[in-house]
């Protein structure tokens, strides 16, 4: 049976065919991808959503809510607010929910706590009428500040935490002021981390680059075989290497003791090379590597060595033929691995908190002490949210320097 | 070292260009890859290096431009010792198998890297670029990077890298071993035009033995890791001094045998597979020494005299220009023939013919 071969028929089969294997390709695509919805995009999604929706004093107290949703800061509230408060307060008492919503509110405002939490247990059964009758149980419910700092608490959806995460905060009047001095910590923070992750970066350029153009002009047996010691890191736990690190680095350890016995240093003169910044720098640096020489590597042995011996058959010095043309041939491999351990380093965790101390502690650290020991989520999830718009932004920039097609990942 | 003008006059001077005394080359130690090279090349000169691969060939020329370094031996540059000399002094042009041509540099930049590594002003840069690019006839293309050229474009890129700081010696290292057969014989014929032109001297590597015939002045043909003979392409052929020679350039009737004795100017050969014949000996050769006789296909014409071969035409190919016939002796031995077609074309599959042969035609060449 012949089948017609006008422009239209042939243009109709084409596009079924191309449907088909779009439908192959996703139904290859769809386990991963309902795994990784399911079990990371959602889980992230919802985290980043508490960075700015927090409706757990609303739930609590939803009288509270409407009757603040218009509040002009610096102003004390009628009667009829004072009575949808203490109304509140009485109803989440009797239903034990007031805890939660008190401790939302400690973190907005100092002392919070109590003052809910005994507000409603001396209010007994009976809502208050006026002002007076609450300033009577607590002299803080006469200021304005406490009042304001409810409104901003009781908002479903609110900036309070990107705020708080860049070292800033509304006060009284709802002004956007710098944080108190003794409390700004997240942009120093968030500079550390960048300091340090783009110094760990460097370090593993300058360290895995010779040792990557070596492998790539090593015999692949021997290459294979030497590349085992690159790749040891990656076989033994991290809890393991940053272990030996402590091993090795710390007042009473290997290389310490060594400086000592040999009289480099005398034994009051202990180089504190661990629980600090150089702590965690060295091993960062250490656990990153491989993840700068597998790409270069890849990227190396594919050079061919017609390049070298071109350049220097036209005159070339050895120097000017590693500028001018090796050097230029490797930023494929350059650009993703400095990529790859960049970012990897900046969303480093466990290292920094096992071998940091004060001064090697990352923007992570404190991510992670806001959700299990401050329960802070919200301002946790602003922190999150910010370090991952950073990275993207990075990403972009970075593409858009070192294009991105043009990088080789391994 | 004086540069040859791009204009073209030949450099002046008697002493060679390039002297290879008694090169040899291992890489492990204990096999040697190049034997006790030596040669000589006149400036001006085309000479080919011609090989089946791990002859020896390439890392003859490896050696010469520095990117390997003799085990015992020196070559000499303009009559200078260059052992010593890191590749980058040596002022050679060279053109890789795979052109080598800088990927992340557009075909301009390629060209001004010689230059600009010399220093070169901007002005004269672009005058010399624009030049070496007319010569290979890819104006237009200066701001394309290699990955955009064909194949054969980016071999005329590569040599015209290899030529654009006026060396006056320029080494090919099988530069058109990727390209097909009609683009290679093509540019064959350019590098002969280029050579005639810059008269710069040219050592070329090929393992191939038609190239090397079309572009070469002289032709050394190595096998493993030995010059086995040095000469031009005409006497190469006729006159092939080894059976390595005459089996490897062009095609050629051998069949073994034995020495008899002196006839005047030749010898007398009896073949294993029986029958006598006269044949030239590039050696002196006494009885009983064993020896191949060769003949080329074409040197058989059909008819009789003091070598004949009588049998019966077991094939018979129309190629065109002429047919090729194989001729099955008595004892199995088979001869091919090479005859103009129109001429013979009686000559069918199966008749009886008998082939001739002049006692100059053929060689009696011993086995090493």
């Amino acid at each position: 049976m012949a089948r017609e071969l006008t422009p239209p028929a042939i243009a109709a089969d084409y596009a079924r065919a191309r449907r088909r294997g779009r439908l192959e390709s996703l139904a290859l695509v769809a386990p991963l991808l309902v795994f990784i919805i399911v079990t990371f995009a959602a889980p992230i999604a919802a985290m980043l959503t508490r960075s700015f929706y927090t409706p757990e004093f609303a739930d609590i107290m939803p009288r509270t809510e409407e009757a603040l949703s218009a509040w002009q800061p610096g102003a004390l509230p009628s009667d009829a607010v004072v009575e949808a408060v203490s109304a509140d307060l009485i109803a989440a008492n009797e239903a034990k929910t007031i805890g939660r919503a008190a401790s939302r509110f400690n973190f907005e405002f100092p002392g919070g706590r109590t003052l809910l939490t005994q507000t409603a247990r001396a209010l007994g059964g009976e809502p208050a009428r006026t002002l007076a009758d609450l300033v009577a149980l607590d002299p803080r419910w006469g200021a304005p500040a406490t009042w304001a700092a409810m409104a901003l608490v009781a908002k479903r959806v609110t900036g309070i935490h990107y705020l708080a995460a860049l070292d800033l905060r509304l006060d009284d009047a709802y002004a956007i002021v710098p944080e108190r001095e003794q409390n700004q910590i997240y942009i120093t923070l968030f500079l550390r981390t960048l300091w340090v992750a783009g110094l760990v970066t460097f370090l593993c350029l300058a360290l895995g680059y010779p040792v990557a153009f070596v492998l790539a002009h090593l015999p692949i047996k021997m290459s294979n075989l030497l590349m085992i010691l690159v790749l040891l890191p990656f076989w033994t736990s991290l809890l393991v290497r940053t272990t030996s690190w402590i091993v090795l680095l710390q007042s009473q350890g290997v290389i310490n003791d060594l400086l000592v016995g040999t009289g480099f240093i005398a034994n009051d003169q202990r180089l504190a090379m661990i629980y600090n910044a150089t702590g965690t720098i060295t091993a960062m640096t250490h656990i990153l590597l491989p993840f700068m020489v597998l790409p270069l590597y890849s990227v190396m042995r594919t050079i061919p060595s017609s390049y070298a011996r071109a350049a220097r058959s036209m005159g070339a010095s050895p120097m000017t033929t590693f500028l001018r043309v090796y050097a230029p041939l490797t930023l494929p491999g350059v650009g993703a691995g400095g990529l790859l351990v960049f970012i990897l380093a900046l969303g480093y965790y466990i290292t920094p908190a096992l071998v940091g101390g004060q001064s090697g502690q990352l923007i992570s650290n404190i991510i992670a002490f806001h959700m299990q020991s401050s329960l802070n989520w919200g301002l946790a999830a602003a922190l999150g949210a910010i370090l991952l718009g950073g990275v993207l932004g990075l990403y972009l920039v970075y593409a858009r320097v070192f294009g991105v097609e043009r990088m080789r990942f391994a | 070292m004086p540069d040859a003008a791009m204009a073209g006059e030949r450099p002046g001077g008697t002493g060679s260009a390039v002297r290879f005394e008694a090169v040899s080359k291992s890489f492990d130690g204990t096999s040697l890859v190049v034997r006790d090279v030596t040669l000589s090349v006149a400036r001006g000169e085309f000479l080919t290096f011609l090989g089946p691969s791990g002859s020896g060939k390439t890392t003859s020329l490896m050696m010469l431009a520095g990117f390997e370094a003799p085990t015992r031996g020196e070559i000499y540059l303009n009559d200078q010792p260059v052992t010593a000399m890191p590749p980058h002094k040596r002022g050679l042009g060279f053109v890789f198998q795979n052109y080598a041509l800088f990927p992340h540099m557009s075909v301009a930049e390629n060209l001004a890297f010689p230059l600009e590594v010399r220093k070169v002003d901007r002005a004269s840069i672009k005058a010399k670029v624009d030049r070496a690019l007319a010569m290979v006839s890819l104006q237009g293309f200066e701001e394309r990077r290699p990955a955009q050229l064909s194949g054969g474009q980016q071999q005329r890129v590569a040599v015209a890298r290899a030529l654009v700081f006026e060396p006056s010696i320029v080494l090919m290292d099988e530069p058109l071993g990727a390209l097909d057969k009609r683009l290679r014989e093509q540019l064959q014929l350019e590098l002969r035009r280029i050579h005639r032109e810059l008269g710069v001297t040219m050592i070329y590597v090929t393992h191939d033995q038609s190239e090397a015939m079309t572009l070469s002045d002289r032709i050394a043909v190595f096998n493993q890791g030995r010059i086995e003979q040095l000469a031009d392409p005409a006497s190469l052929y006729a006159n092939p001094q080894t059976l390595f020679v005459a089996s490897f350039i062009g095609e050629n009737n051998a069949h073994e045998g034995r020495v008899m004795g002196r006839e005047g100017e030749h010898v007398r050969v009896a073949l294993d597979a029986g029958g006598t014949f006269l044949a030239r000996a590039a050696a002196p050769l006494a009885p009983d020494t064993r020896v191949s006789l060769s003949v080329r296909p074409e040197r058989l014409t059909p008819g009789e005299g003091p070598n004949t071969i009588r049998g019966r035409i077991e094939e018979r190919i129309f190629l065109g220009d002429h047919a090729r016939l194989v001729v099955a002796g008595p004892a199995g031995d088979r001869w091919v023939a090479r005859v103009d077609p129109r001429v013979h074309g009686g000559a069918d599959e199966g008749a009886e013919a008998s082939f001739a042969f002049s006692p100059d035609d053929a060689q009696a060449l011993a086995h090493s």
